[in-house]
């Protein structure tokens, strides 16, 4: 049996690799089983990702193999050669631990920078303010109230436009969005601006990135939030400068409709 | 050296096979009966109370469950009656789309959209007391009656179909309704007509109960069910009257249970005034044209005297004004009257959800459940509100009640109670 | 060879006659006797695995088959729903699961049941240092099942606000179903959990440390006792930092306090009155505890790996030191690491960094002991008994799990998964394939010693097997769904486009997992059985090196049948000092016999 169990063994890495690169390529029938697309300028998550999927990927095969290949040898049942009685090797203690720990080092000062981009740097105006935020988005059991500051830019004046789950923003453009939330936790997540960040009550942040490709996509909540966690969908609309305003004058001329006949609702 | 043998205990114990055949096969074979809708016991109940006697189970329970079953078939074969004007309410192409189990039909269109958007808080009868409907603040909307709030109609009219789409696409802001904004249109329409299907069987099924329990069912009922009253007049009769007004009942309750009968006599009129819906609706004028400060210190002016809204909403807006007297909304009064509270238990027993105190709204929390266009604001304060004890505004003119629409709209500044304070907490350092 | 097969009871004065029903109750069920409180604690936490699993199928269920009628449970609960749950159902069902087998299953199974059953025996003591607080932790218990289990019966039918139970929507009331009774119900059995753990604690470290047998150093301990040595240290230092944060929502929830409110919140129509808390405290409280947890749950099952890993390869224990200082350094790590479960809470960028690097720091350690586990099979004689196996899987499910760490402990990687399947597949691997798995492995191991009788091997076999196929189809997909961004806690994920082409794998995922528990099955017959009717085990079945194989099986009450003297580390496998491929650490120096009887026997 130590052959069949060996066997079974090796089976973890090689199926397990096997249905990474299956789906990494969308093979069927695992089509879109993999990351979203990416509509944002900044691809460096994606891009951390895969360099530690192969570093880890490495020491994954690693492992499994000599896993399998010491249970095939060293089989009671038909290894005959003698026992290795060792205590341990201070070499090999040194060696296993010095290599990881430099890989570790390396990658923890390699993400720094994408860590730094997506959380701590926020886009400037030319006079080095940080860029205002275009809306605000409050989490609410169970929706997403949007509030658009319209013409003076000032949140809660008169001309604010307010949507719910639906978000517009401007292609080509570095977006700044404030986040909150009036109720519980939620968290605003955008798969595929691969974005996320835990909206707390009480609490102001901001996100920022920058899409590069339009299309309708959806807003997730990835934060328990009650019962209708599951029901918090919102959508963001990605366009063209241009068709973005224009949107934002037509909901807001819908939000000020001040008059209303039959004729006009046949 | 000696080499240990690693010890071999074997057995033939395959009962654990049989065991496991038999947990799939009990997981397997447990299915469920299919979904029924339940009768509106709140209801029964209460016209119990009022007559002070119970129903009959054989001859006013019973039919009243067959006329439905037969007029509009069962969660899962929803049927659409054939009244005149129908079309205009509901079409069986969109019932099936809602009603029934989640899931989808051979060529991918969507099934059960009701069960999976809805049931859980509107309950499978629309009754508004699903398993989730007694966490919510505010309760969900029990469809039964036919009424609803956020809509362009006069009050006793029920909701257009762009009032019921409208709540459906934009929620209910503040409450615990959710938008649907991001369904498509099929489904949307097929929701709204599902909630209008609700509405007219709970309405028909509301109307058949006041027919039955309208007999006299002292003596079909068995001895121990009637009332001394009810004890003592079947004592005075004689057998002969007895089979006398045995073989009436008979005959009503053939009567109103025939189909044709209940589809012309009770449910035509029903249907007639959903269909006919946008002929009730209140047109808006259009809003004259004013500076909008100016406008807002009138409507403010209107808002603490002439409107009376102060009264109720509170000197401040926040909905703390005088209202000592008990208000709760008409769906709650439907089986508690703060004044008899004694019958409240039984009705609780039967699933209704406690009763909770109507408070004004607090208008400066930024929320407009019905809407926040002017318009919306507008017919709340034309029409009030239905079921809610918001009366309609009759002692203004239309060019008043924009002014007041202009001050509850952009004149009371927001609490900030809808915002969170504004702290210092941002996730930026910013460097240069 | 006459005293490896003899029976140990034999050699203690209790036979049945004596017993009177007083004295039923003080040796089996108000037992001060380590080894009927751990067997004690070993029953409960599998009972409550079994309700577990049970919760874990409701949950695949309804992520397989969403709003479709769920056997058994929906018609009975849900029948005026057509049968199918409600969502709050949905999240009570994960928040259960995850309570119970977090803090019902795997804490107590491992601290409670090996901990105590295995302590005294193998340091060679007779009992724990205070039997009266060993005897209490274990009733102490019982409040805790109760609550829990009683929060299945009030209204939400338990806490749903997830195990972690962040505020505001745990302390406002109003904020969720779950967030009533249940709620409070959830926190005092938390507490009750936390005391339990407590006392032991401290009983587990006094024994350590005091009640060795003469000789036994601290570096001639099995790695079980050095992981149950340092999950004690952490469980005293990091458990009141929990208690209190209990103590705080529970205030909260009660007494009106704002500790984790901030201030106008407007909660389900709600205003709340309270204000001027930070909902982030919680979290840092909580995970200031429930990271050490998570060491907590997997350092004594590294512990009792090993000690199978070098008996079933017949060969030493490689870099023991090593080992003893990895497991130190991942309980030191453990302490200043608890940020990264909050990278995107709302917590400052700049601790995130730091929290990040001290997280990569802990992959060393880790990866120290893989490789020293690795060192150990290679070059032995490699036993595939069914305990054997279930440690292999336990180093090959711990590689997973400990590489798919690397990806959220990089920050800007978490940013993505954080939530996703990937976490979920990601502490599985840890907790299931790797604690589960050493915990059914040290369960076929100790077996012989606790019952005196062997498992069958065969059907062991098979419930590995099964478990371990079904356990990978489970959760090794759940990495990919984790890829595509698929998040936890929703009860219906599929009508978000980016998801809604991911049922099919979440039905084969379910599939999986109904198998996997059904495959239980075997495992529940096999132990029953072989309680009773299984071949009588002896001293020594698996001509083992540690204390506890010298004792009788089952070890009588004060266990050792003879004062015990060590003379070495349990992992002397393959010695060329001596004939045998094992040597006792009882057995005294260049005695050369071809008996494994303890040659220092002592009446006592």
């Amino acid at each position: 049996m130590g052959r069949f169990w060996s066997l079974l063994f090796l089976s973890v890495p090689i199926l397990g690799v096997a249905i990474f690169v299956w789906s990494a390529l969308g093979l069927y029938p695992l089509q879109g089983h993999w990351f979203p697309e990416l509509v944002v300028a900044d691809d460096s998550i994606d891009h951390l990702f895969y360099v530690i999927l192969w570093m880890t990927g490495f020491v994954f095969i690693g492992t499994g193999l000599a896993m399998f290949w010491f249970l095939w040898k060293y089989d009671d049942k038909k290894y005959t050669g003698p026992v290795w009685y060792s205590h341990g090797s201070h070499l090999l203690e040194i060696i296993w631990s010095v290599i990881p720990a430099v890989v570790i080092l390396f990658l923890a000062i390699y993400q720094m920078d994408a860590w730094a981009g997506a959380r701590m740097r926020r886009p400037m105006l030319e006079n080095g303010q940080p860029k205002p935020p275009i809306a605000r988005v409050t989490g609410r059991q169970f929706e997403w109230k949007i509030q658009y500051p319209g013409e003076d830019k000032q949140f809660d004046t008169p001309d604010d436009l307010y949507t719910t789950n639906e978000l517009h923003v401007p292609r080509d453009e570095e977006v700044v969005l404030e986040i909150t939330s009036e109720d519980v936790l939620h968290s605003f997540f955008l798969p595929n601006f691969r974005e996320k960040q835990d909206v707390v009550p009480g609490m102001k942040q901001f996100v920022w990135f920058k899409p590069v490709k339009d299309g309708k996509y959806d807003i997730v909540c990835a934060e328990l939030c009650g019962w209708g966690h599951y029901k918090m969908k919102g959508q963001i609309t990605v366009e063209s400068p241009s068709d973005y305003r224009a949107w934002l004058k037509k909901a807001y001329d819908e939000q000020e409709l001040s008059e209303y006949s039959l004729a006009e609702a046949e | 050296m000696r080499i240990s043998q690693a010890p071999e205990f074997g057995g033939r114990h395959w009962a654990g096979g049989l065991v496991l055949a038999a947990l799939v096969g009990a997981i397997v074979g447990c299915s469920s009966e299919p979904a029924q809708f339940e009768l509106n016991r709140i209801a029964m109940h209460k016209s119990e109370v009022s007559l002070g006697a119970t129903l009959d189970d054989k001859y006013q329970v019973e039919p009243i469950a067959k006329i439905l079953t037969e007029t509009f078939g069962t969660p899962d074969e929803p049927i659409v009656p054939d009244v005149p004007d129908i079309e205009e309410v509901m079409d069986i192409e969109h019932l099936k789309m809602a009603a029934g189990p989640y899931g989808s039909d051979e060529d991918g269109s969507p099934r059960g959209l009701y069960r999976q958007h809805c049931v859980h808080c509107h309950g499978i009868t629309g009754n508004g007391a699903g398993p989730t409907a007694a966490f919510l603040n505010p309760y969900p909307r029990n469809f039964l009656t036919g009424k609803y709030k956020w809509k362009s109609t006069k009050t006793g009219s029920p909701p257009t179909h762009d009032d019921l789409k409208r709540v459906l696409v934009n929620g209910v802001p503040g409450t615990a309704m959710p938008s649907f904004a991001l369904l498509p249109e099929k489904e949307i329409e097929a929701l709204v007509q599902y909630v209008k299907y609700l509405s007219v069987r709970g309405e028909l099924e509301r109307n058949m109960l006041l027919e039955f329990s309208d007999l006299d069912t002292s003596v079909v009922k068995p001895a121990e069910k009637r009332t001394q009253e009810e004890e003592e007049y079947v004592a005075s009769l004689t057998p002969e009257d007895i089979a006398d007004e045995k073989a009436d009942l008979d005959e009503v309750v053939v009567e109103l249970t025939d189909p044709e009968v209940v589809l012309e006599e009770f449910l035509a009129d029903i249907v007639e005034s959903w269909a006919y819906a946008y002929e009730a609706v209140t047109e808006v004028p259009e809003k004259p044209e004013v500076e909008l400060d100016e406008s807002i210190a009138t409507g403010r002016d209107l808002f603490f005297n002439k409107g009376g809204c102060a009264t109720c909403h509170g000197q401040s807006g926040i909905g703390d004004g005088q209202t000592a007297e008990m208000f709760y909304d008409d769906w709650t009064e439907e089986y508690y009257d703060p004044k008899a509270p004694e019958h409240l238990e039984e009705f609780l027993a039967l699933g209704a959800l406690p009763p909770r105190k109507l408070d004004p709204r607090n208008l400066r929390l930024g929320n407009f459940r019905g809407g926040r266009r002017p318009v919306d604001v507008y017919w709340r304060i034309r029409n009030g509100i239905e079921g809610a004890k918001m009366p309609a505004a009759q002692q203004l003119t239309e060019e008043e009640i924009w002014h007041v629409v202009d001050y509850v709209r952009k004149g009371l500044p927001y609490d900030t109670l809808s915002q969170p304070p504004e702290h210092d907490q941002e996730n930026v350092r910013v460097r240069n | 060879m006459s005293s490896i097969t003899a029976d140990g009871q034999a050699t203690h004065a209790h036979t049945s006659g004596e017993f009177g029903v007083g004295e039923f109750i003080s040796t089996y069920v108000f037992s001060r006797d380590h080894k009927v409180i751990g067997l004690q604690f070993l029953f409960s936490t599998l009972l409550w695995f079994l309700i577990g699993g049970l919760l874990a199928i409701g949950i695949r269920w309804q992520l397989a088959w969403p709003w479709s009628d769920m056997p058994v449970i929906g018609p009975m609960l849900f029948s005026a729903e057509g049968g199918q749950i409600s969502p709050e159902f949905y999240t009570m069902l994960f928040t259960m699961h995850a309570t119970v087998m977090t803090f019902l299953v795997i804490i107590p199974i491992l601290a409670g049941a090996f901990g105590n059953y295995l302590i005294p025996l193998m340091i060679g003591a007779d009992d724990m240092a205070f039997p009266t607080l060993n005897m209490l932790s274990y009733w102490v218990m019982w409040p805790a099942f109760f609550f829990f289990g009683g929060s299945f019966f009030v209204a939400g039918n338990g806490a749903s606000s997830g195990w972690t139970s962040y505020p505001p929507l745990s302390s406002v009331t109003e904020a969720a179903p779950g967030s009533g009774l249940a709620q409070t119900m959830w926190l005092i059995a938390l507490t009750c959990v936390g005391i339990s753990s407590m006392m032991g604690s401290v009983n587990y470290m006094t024994t350590i440390i005091q009640m060795r047998a003469p000789g036994m150093t601290m570096m001639r301990l099995p790695m079980t006792i050095w992981g149950m040595f340092i999950t004690a240290l952490l469980q005293a230092f990091a458990l009141p930092v929990l208690t209190a944060a209990g103590f705080m929502q529970l205030a909260d929830r009660m007494f009106g306090t704002g500790f984790f409110v901030p201030e106008g919140l407007i909660v389900n129509n709600s205003e709340m009155a309270a204000g001027g808390g930070q909902p982030l405290l919680w979290q840092h409280l909580f995970w200031f505890y429930s990271h050490p947890a998570v060491y907590i749950m997997i350092l004594p099952a590294m512990g009792m790996v090993s000690d199978i890993l070098s008996c079933f390869a017949r060969k030493p224990l490689f870099g023991y030191k090593p080992m003893v200082y990895a497991i130190s350094g991942i309980a030191g790590l453990g302490f200043i690491v608890w940020g990264h479960h909050m990278f995107v809470s709302g917590m400052n960028p700049g601790l995130g960094m730091t929290f990040m690097v001290a997280t990569m720091m802990i992959a060393l350690p880790s990866a120290v002991k893989t490789f020293n586990w690795l060192g150990t099979i290679y070059g032995g004689k490699i036993q595939f008994t069914t305990p054997m196996l279930f440690a292999l899987s336990f180093v090959l499910m711990f590689v997973i799990g400990g590489l798919s760490g690397i990806f959220m402990a990089a920050t800007p990687v978490d940013i993505f998964i954080h939530d996703t399947y990937f976490i979920v597949a990601h502490f599985h691997y840890v907790l299931f394939g790797g604690t589960a798995m050493a915990v059914f492995g040290a369960i076929y191991f100790w077996f012989p010693k606790m019952f005196g009788r062997m498992m069958n091997e065969p059907l062991g076999k098979i419930h590995f097997l099964l478990t371990f196929l079904f356990m990978n189809g489970t959760f090794f997909t759940m990495h990919i769904l984790g890829a595509v961004g698929f998040p936890r806690r929703l009860a219906d994920p599929y009508h978000y486009e980016t998801f809604r082409h991911l049922l099919p794998m979440n039905q084969f995922m379910t599939i999986c997992a109904i198998l996997m528990v059904a495959s239980q099955i075997f495992f529940i017959v096999n132990f029953f059985y072989s309680i009773f009717f299984g071949p009588k085990a002896g001293r020594n079945p698996w001509h083992a090196n540690g204390l506890e194989w010298q004792a009788p099986s089952p070890p009588g009450h004060g266990n050792f049948d003879f004062q015990p003297i060590v003379y070495r580390g349990p992992y002397e496998y393959g010695s060329p000092e001596v004939d045998e491929d094992y040597y006792p650490q009882t057995q005294p120096p260049n005695e050369r016999g071809d008996t494994d009887e303890p040659a220092t026997m002592v009446n006592h």
